[in-house]
């Protein structure tokens, strides 16, 4: 098996876990896929370097921060929430899990059909990133959409996250590393910030639907 | 051309002689995880030749009907099996578009097995000819876009040609896609043979079963038929499934991986849970799913 | 459509019409196509103008259901195919457009027939699916065309126009064979039939002959037109071309889909009404007549010679479709139907050897016994014990519910000493309500909706975020689809013209075809005249009737023949029509 149908099939896996994602109704489970995730995107940036050539040292640095921090810390603070919260399932999404599985085959072959077209700037190291990174997105957008409770929509924020970080591969060797862990930097402030917010929904409100947030108006977003 | 005909040879005495093993397999894989030894090995051939040499009780509902289900439905699968590849890459007979009738004789199978079902006027056969339907209905799709991927992938519609040497040419670039088409022809398998999670055919309650309760009232050598049709069955999609899992692997391999295939649908047995009725059509749409997103791969596979 | 069609051509001959299309091109041919795609749809009983159909052709009886559904909506295929192959030059996007609206058409009506319950019904919107599988397949033909490719425009072609002719063949065999049973019971309501192939065992069989060639199974004629689409259809995902793929795949597994309903339907269709126990000890069948089933014998005879020698048909299709600029060197991928023939006899061959093989092993037994059914130790069945119709289609029919949106009347007694219950489940068509009177109050009803969007909801916000972005996503990919070169021809001038309109000529003949097959009815004195009145007042009607209402009026003659067949005496249904359309005749 070489290099090219291994990053390929990561990317193939990716996908599978979106749309497992859609289909997960127990939290801790859907935070589990979303860590899997991460874990098989997270040496894509090093493959990346070893098609192009030489592998530097901020590529191992880098491995190691994303698998740290998006693999391990992340979902901890993530399963934390759900376990203060009490919160175990997403009993009542808005959209049902068949109807939204399918929705997400849909926008799958859409990303297919536009990011088919899409050439990166310089060598691309595989022809499904631009679909990948855009379905991807897309589906982030759809779990945020469709689910009700607040850690469902940071998992979604996640995907969405993931999705960028796949586009991110189009343009490697390009991206400083410092750019990256500044990015990394941001998404664990972000985390963290809405692990806050859930746990002070959860104890204001005795409940983490965003249901009821819509009378506060700007308060949610 | 030597080497042909015995593939032949050895096809037709395959079709003949394993489905029976396979079960075997199944019922050994699951009493070992049951902490049992098992039924023996030739225990499904003994049942079949015990079947065969008793006469039938035919209930006074039943028409010609009920009669010549099982005995259409054989022939169904036996005729699909000839234009299946087993052994070889070629199959005993083939033409271009085969793979549309290979689908159309297991439907021409079903309906003969449903309509018997539904001729004893019994309620729990007309419930395992409803839930038949049901689930044929959705896995249909699921094969034919797996199919048309694997069609898009080799440019051949004969499905000796399709899974032979030019899908193991294909291979490397499109292993990912191999792999989303096996894993959504196991789930038909699994859902068209009636094995767990769709169906649980072991089960003490006739009302959780699909195809065991549709032969409820079929006895001696029609049983026996209906039995043998349903082995037959899992070898063909068995085969079909392990052309695509495993196109480099020389023939003898692919032969011997069909009991090991039989193992796995032990394994799944012994580990999982039958669904929810009402969670299988997620099942199968995730087949579906899988399936698409397999023939997006390749049709990519093909530009770039 | 036609007025613009006529004003090109100057004429409204065929030929004239044909020699002028050749130059229309781009915009002009599109517009035409869709426009004759709208009527002649109309007329076929495409999605969502299939509305009619349903309710027309079941008052009718067998007989002239059989002509109505075989041949009379083919005539609207008939129109769109002429409008296709005078215009060479339209684009994917116009086959791929007519493949999606069959493969809905389709899908429409075979889960609409999976829940009717009356037997003539559910045979009306298989008819829809059938014409949706049609529609599939010329949608891939044009798709064909349009990318310079031989072997699709001829596989989509001729596997269109060999499934008109073989439903033509089996609907109309399921529709004398249905009628023979509404004939002898009285009734055409699927849960209170039973066991009917006791009693009418040769009905029985030529009904399930019709049913395995429905089905598209072996070793009937059925297969034989879907094979080809199929094969088309594969042909097309092949490609790799982008739009022309994406739409072959999604009607591949539409077409899969609808071939797995079908099979659910008319495993319904027969093995509710014909087999098991009688349901309702009211109804008492007797036997049909011995020359009621020579008829069918002859069409199942057809349907069985086709589906194993299926290589007849491939000269007159060749001449057909060959006679177009395409289809020259395709004949050898047709030479592979030879196959399916081929498949099907090997299939009735092993059912017979397997058949003898069992008579001998049982003849060295001790002969069969006989007993009650196996209730699974309940001592007591009775007959309403059995599933219904409507049980046995109710887990797809619930799989499907956001598109059929099934009425539940009634459930199960939930006390501890359950009285008795009963469950009814209604599903009527929605495209009327949902399609059609949505369509009219659209733009009102949109204006209304923009205002409750901004409530306040995260995922609202979200959502209209997410669909903008996918909307430029998808312009963006459109303009790259957009750069494939269309075929460019000159514009010829347009002049006026008018004249008497072609089409109407076929409503004509079709008023006197199903005139004529009333009177081969031979009812009593006073309802032919009803029929024929109808007739007479349907053509005036649509001598001077706008020609939108086209079918509507074939509709309204044929509730009036129905109607006045089936109440021997009170022509009142009838002549209520009659009179409604005299009024409407009289207008100027």
């Amino acid at each position: 098996m070489d290099l090219q149908t291994a990053i390929d099939g990561a990317l193939v896996m990716v996908l599978l876990l979106d749309l497992g994602l859609l289909t997960l109704g127990r939290l801790a489970t859907a935070i589990k896929a979303l860590a899997l995730q991460c874990l098989v995107l997270a040496p894509l940036p090093l493959a990346a370097e070893a098609m192009h050539g030489s592998v530097g040292g901020h590529g191992w640095l880098i491995l190691g921060a994303t698998i740290g921090l998006k693999v391990f810390l992340i979902p901890w603070v993530l399963l934390r929430a759900i376990r203060t919260g009490e919160i175990h399932r997403e009993i009542e999404p808005l959209v049902g899990f068949t109807a939204s599985l399918a929705i997400g085959a849909g926008l799958l072959a859409v990303a297919f059909a536009v990011g088919g077209g899409m050439r990166a700037p310089g060598l691309s190291i595989s022809p499904l990133l631009a679909p990948a990174g855009l379905g991807t997105v897309a589906i982030g957008l759809l779990i945020m959409i469709s689910r009700v409770k607040a850690i469902t929509q940071v998992v979604g924020y996640l995907v969405v996250e993931n999705g960028v970080y796949i586009f991110g591969l189009l343009l490697v060797g390009r991206m400083p590393a410092l750019v990256e862990m500044g990015i990394l930097l941001d998404l664990f402030v972000a985390v963290f910030i809405m692990a806050i917010v859930v746990h002070h929904i959860r104890r204001t409100f005795d409940h983490i639907d965003t249901h009821l947030l819509g009378g506060n108006g700007e308060a949610s977003s | 051309m030597i080497a042909r005909v015995l593939h032949i040879l050895l096809d037709l005495a395959l079709i003949v002689a394993l489905p029976p093993m396979l079960i075997a397999v199944i019922w050994k894989v699951k009493a070992w995880f049951g902490g049992r030894d098992g039924p023996g090995w030739m225990q499904p051939y003994r049942d079949l030749r015990k079947l065969w040499n008793k006469s039938a009780v035919y209930s006074r509902t039943t028409t010609w009907v009920f009669r010549a289900g099982p005995v259409v439905n054989l022939a169904a699968l036996g005729t699909a099996a000839l234009l299946v590849p087993i052994s070889g890459t070629a199959a005993v007979a083939g033409f271009p578009g085969d793979l549309i009738v290979v689908a159309y004789l297991l439907a021409l199978g079903k309906m003969a097995t449903v309509l018997a079902a539904l001729d004893t006027g019994s309620s729990f056969e007309g419930m395992g000819a409803a839930r038949e339907i049901t689930f044929g209905a959705m896995a249909e799709p699921t094969l034919f876009v797996a199919l048309a991927a694997l069609a898009i992938a080799t440019g051949q519609l004969r499905l000796g040609a399709m899974l032979g040497p030019v899908l193991a040419a294909a291979w490397p670039g499109m292993m990912p896609a191999s792999l989303l088409i096996a894993a959504a022809l196991f789930i038909v398998m699994l859902t068209e043979c009636s094995r767990i999670p769709v169906d649980d055919p072991t089960t003490h309650l006739e009302l959780t079963m699909v195809h065991e309760v549709m032969v409820l009232d079929h006895g001696g050598p029609e049983l026996a038929m209906a039995t043998f049709a349903a082995a037959l069955k899992l070898l063909l999609l068995g085969s079909i499934l392990l052309h695509v899992a495993m196109p480099l692997a020389p023939w003898p391999m692919k032969v011997v991986a069909l009991p090991l295939l039989a193992a796995v649908v032990g394994v799944v047995e012994s580990t999982m849970a039958r669904l929810r009725l009402y969670r299988v059509p997620l099942l199968l749409g995730s087949a579906l799913v899988l399936a698409g997103l397999a023939a997006l791969l390749v049709t990519m596979g093909g530009k770039a | 459509m036609n007025g613009i069609h006529i004003g090109l051509a100057g004429g409204t001959s065929f030929g004239a019409l044909a020699a002028s299309a050749g130059g229309v091109s781009g915009g002009m041919a599109v517009a035409l196509f869709l426009l004759a795609a709208a009527g002649f749809g109309t007329k076929a009983g495409l999605a969502p103008m299939h509305v009619w159909l349903p309710a027309a052709h079941p008052v009718a009886p067998g007989p002239v259901s059989a002509l109505m559904s075989g041949i009379v909506i083919k005539t609207g295929i008939f129109g769109l195919l002429r409008v296709i192959f005078w215009l060479p030059g339209l684009p994917a996007w116009c086959g791929a457009a007519l493949l999606a609206v069959g493969a809905i058409t389709g899908l429409w009506g075979i889960l609409q027939a999976l829940g009717q319950g009356n037997l003539k019904r559910l045979l009306a919107y298989s008819s829809v699916e059938n014409i949706g599988i049609i529609a599939l397949a010329i949608g891939v033909a044009m798709i064909g065309r349009a990318n310079g490719n031989d072997l699709l425009w001829t596989l989509g072609m001729a596997g269109a126009l060999a499934h008109v002719l073989n439903h033509g063949l089996f609907k109309g065999l399921l529709f004398l064979s249905g009628g023979a049973v509404v004939h002898a019971t009285g009734t055409g309501d699927l849960d209170r039939l039973g066991g009917l192939a006791k009693v009418m065992p040769h009905n029985a069989a030529m009904f399930l002959a019709a049913t395995v060639a429905i089905c598209a199974l072996p070793p009937m004629n059925g297969l034989v037109g879907e094979w080809m689409i199929y094969q088309a259809l594969f042909g097309a995902a092949m490609m790799k071309n982008g739009l022309s793929a994406a739409a072959a795949m999604a009607g591949l597994a539409a077409l899969a889909l609808i071939g797995g309903l079908a099979l659910a339907t008319f495993t319904k269709a027969f093995g509710i009404p014909f087999l098991g126990e009688k349901r309702d000890a009211t109804i008492h069948a007797h036997p049909i007549d011995k020359s009621m089933i020579g008829g069918m014998a002859i069409l199942a005879v057809a349907c069985l010679g086709i589906g194993l020698a299926p290589a007849v048909l491939i000269p007159p299709l060749m001449r057909t479709v060959g006679s177009a600029a395409f289809g020259q060197s395709a004949p050898g991928a047709m030479g592979s139907l030879v196959w399916v023939g081929i498949v099907g006899a090997a299939v009735i061959a092993a059912t017979t050897g397997l058949w003898i093989w069992r008579r001998r092993v049982a003849a060295n037994r001790p002969p069969a016994t006989t007993g009650p059914t196996w209730g699974c130790g309940f001592v007591a069945p009775t007959p309403r014990m059995q599933y219904t119709g409507t049980g046995l289609a109710d887990s797809l029919v619930e799989t499907f519910a956001a598109a059929l949106r099934p009425r539940r009347r009634g459930g199960v007694p939930a006390e501890l000493f359950p009285r008795s219950g009963a469950l009814a489940v209604d599903i009527t068509d929605g495209m009327l309500d949902r399609v059609h009177a949505p369509a009219f109050f659209a733009v009102r009803r949109a204006a209304r909706r923009l205002r409750p969007m901004a409530r306040g909801k995260v995922q609202v916000y979200l959502l209209c975020l997410a669909g903008t972005l996918l909307a430029v996503f998808v312009v963006e990919a459109g303009m790259e689809w957009g750069e494939a070169p269309l075929i460019e021809k000159t514009i010829p001038t347009i002049e006026e013209g008018t004249g008497a309109r072609r089409p109407r000529d076929v409503g004509r003949e079709m008023g006197a075809a199903s005139e004529g097959a009333l009177e081969a009815d031979a009812g009593a004195g006073r309802p032919r005249d009803v029929g024929r009145e109808a007739g007479a007042v349907g053509e005036e009607t649509l001598a001077r009737d706008a020609e939108a209402r086209r079918p509507r009026d074939v509709e309204r003659e044929a509730g009036a023949a129905g109607e006045g067949t089936l109440t021997r005496d009170g022509g009142a249904g009838g002549s209520r029509h009659g009179g409604e359309m005299r009024e409407e005749g009289m207008q100027p």
